[in-house]
């Protein structure tokens, strides 16, 4: 089956809407799921979460290609990809959706970023900590930066652009600190 | 060969469904789970046999540290399948759980508010459930156990990216809470898919509870966060209780208007439905689903003063097949079930 919104790929993604108590199933494929997020509201574990992340990694790949870094690998650069730590392949990742390790999150955090981006409302931890497990200075900045880029996107929705330029201001200043932060504690 | 704890645990009530709670008529209970998963240790996806029984071991060791002694342990490869459709029906462990045969496990304490599975997708899933609406209640409850179990556990957590999941999709604080409200008055009042395509498009999960998308049997339905990352615990959970809010107010005054404006219909609909269970011979699972959601919406009008809103909500999970075959005795087919499943309700319906 093809997919109904570009008509040209296999339709991987079946989502159910329910209308007066009738059911009607759209069929997509993971790239127009991957580039509507307002097709949201669905649940991301009724599709296959493999595919969105694996078609998100496409693009990425195909941008660096087109600038010419690393041509002779960039188009099966996805399937080399391999966590050293658990041996889980971008492929498994591909056909699965999930990852094989804790560790996973550093081998395949290129492919993976532009997803979780679709998938959640924020792409930084701001809950809570495991106990015992007090809150580095660095965090604490990563915290305060996203509640104001959350503000931000808020005033730039009410076309408040005066309030957001100030936000942006201080984003910056923030991410001064944060970069001193880290260069300090490599020097120790 | 049944884990005779199974027995015990089939003595209890459900606490989540049998005990009293804020906004009982329309929410039935609210749920919070959280994906934890140990540093150093691969997800169960990507485990051997000995990896998972490491992993249970050491989660074991952990709750056995700091538990109430009465706490209940189930190992999934000593279940047979009618003791793993209990918990299957009791809403304690999934499908996925018992997909492993080996180093999977669920603790649970005997009143079921407070549960852990081990070795599911995640290393531990661990579940907080109420009765009503009360979903900061939960996040208490569960945030508690949370903190006693990571002082003796080593978490895999980044500073970025939170807690590290097996699925991207529960990365960050790795928390689904969840609602369940039973809508009849939306559903008879033809409201329920504009409100529910309504949720959806603010990010929210729905599901029906019994069967799958439109085949909605009961009336139930179950409303859950999706992200889990970019926002703190308790600024999810105030997301998501404030569409339940509104949510239970729609459905108060459909209520309302049908009342007004049908009650000719809904008292019918009502009292057909308490004279099935009543007098049935032979009952199916769809029709006591739905006639049991009709007849909790009587209860919640006051038209059977004598009957308990409790009853019903357990009545939900007994008439399953697993309940039935426990209380009764084994069946050979489904119509054989459905007569034991008429029986039951007529007997509980006599009080
Ligand atoms: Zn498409
Ligand atoms: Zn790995």
């Amino acid at each position: 089956m093809l997919c109904e919104i570009c008509g040209k790929n296999e339709a991987t993604i079946h989502i159910e809407e329910i209308t007066d108590g009738k059911s009607k199933t759209l069929h997509l494929c993971g790239e127009c799921m991957a580039k509507n997020p307002s097709l949201g509201g669905v649940d991301i574990n009724a599709f296959n979460l493999g595919d969105i992340i694996c078609n998100w990694a496409g693009g990425v790949n195909k941008k660096h290609s087109d600038n010419g870094d690393n041509n002779s690998e960039s188009s099966d650069n996805k399937k080399t990809v391999i966590c050293d730590v658990c041996g889980w392949t971008a492929e498994k990742l591909h056909k699965t959706g999930r990852m094989g390790c804790p560790e996973c999150y550093r081998y395949f955090h290129d492919m993976l970023a532009p997803a979780l981006n679709t998938m959640h409302r924020g792409i930084t931890h701001t809950g809570k900590n495991p106990a015992g497990n007090a809150l580095s200075p660095e965090r604490e900045i990563l915290i305060q930066i996203s509640a104001l880029k959350n503000e931000q996107k808020k005033c730039i929705a009410a076309e408040d652009y005066e309030q957001a330029a100030v936000l942006r201001d201080k984003i910056s200043s923030l991410e001064e600190d944060l970069k001193r932060q880290n260069t300090g504690a490599e020097n120790e | 060969m049944s884990d005779p704890l199974i027995d015990k645990l089939l003595e209890n009530s459900i606490g989540w469904l049998a005990d009293s709670g804020p906004d009982e008529d329309i929410a039935i209970s609210s749920r919070i789970r959280l994906a934890r998963n140990l540093n150093g240790c691969n997800f169960p996806i990507n485990c051997d046999d000995e990896q998972l029984e490491t992993v249970e071991t050491i989660v074991d060791s952990a709750m056995r540290g700091g538990l109430e002694p009465d706490w209940m342990n189930f190992k999934v490869d000593r279940l047979d399948d009618s003791d793993k459709m209990i918990l299957f029906e009791r809403r304690l462990a999934s499908k996925e759980l018992f997909s492993r045969k080996r180093g999977a496990g669920l603790w649970t304490s005997p009143d079921e508010r407070l549960s852990l599975m081990v070795n599911e997708e995640d290393h531990l899933r661990i579940q907080s459930v109420l009765p009503g609406f009360q979903l900061e209640k939960v996040y208490e409850t569960i945030d508690r156990f949370d903190d006693e179990l990571s002082a003796g556990l080593d978490y895999a957590f980044d500073s970025t990216l939170g807690y590290l999941t097996c699925c991207p999709s529960n990365l960050g604080t790795g928390m689904r809470a969840s609602v369940m409200l039973h809508l009849p008055g939306l559903v008879l009042s033809n409201q329920i898919g504009g409100v529910l395509q309504g949720v959806r498009k603010l990010n929210f999960a729905v599901r029906g509870i019994f069967g799958e998308g439109s085949d909605n049997r009961g009336n139930l339905f179950q409303v859950s966060n999706q992200s889990t990352l970019g926002e703190s615990e308790p600024e999810i959970i105030e997301r998501l209780s404030n569409i339940i809010g509104k949510l239970i107010d729609y459905e108060k005054r459909a209520r309302q208007r049908l009342l007004a404006k049908q009650s000719q219909m809904v008292f019918d609909r009502v009292g057909r439905a308490y004279g099935t269970l009543r007098y049935c011979y032979m009952l199916s699972s769809e029709e006591a689903l739905n006639s049991l959601s009709l007849i909790r919406f009587g209860v919640d009008m006051g038209m059977f003063s004598s009957m308990d809103i409790h009853m019903v909500n357990e009545l939900f999970v007994r008439i399953n097949p697993a309940h039935l075959q426990r209380a009764y005795g084994a069946v050979e087919d489904a119509q054989a079930r459905d007569v034991l499943r008429a029986r039951m309700m007529r007997e509980r319906l006599r009080g």
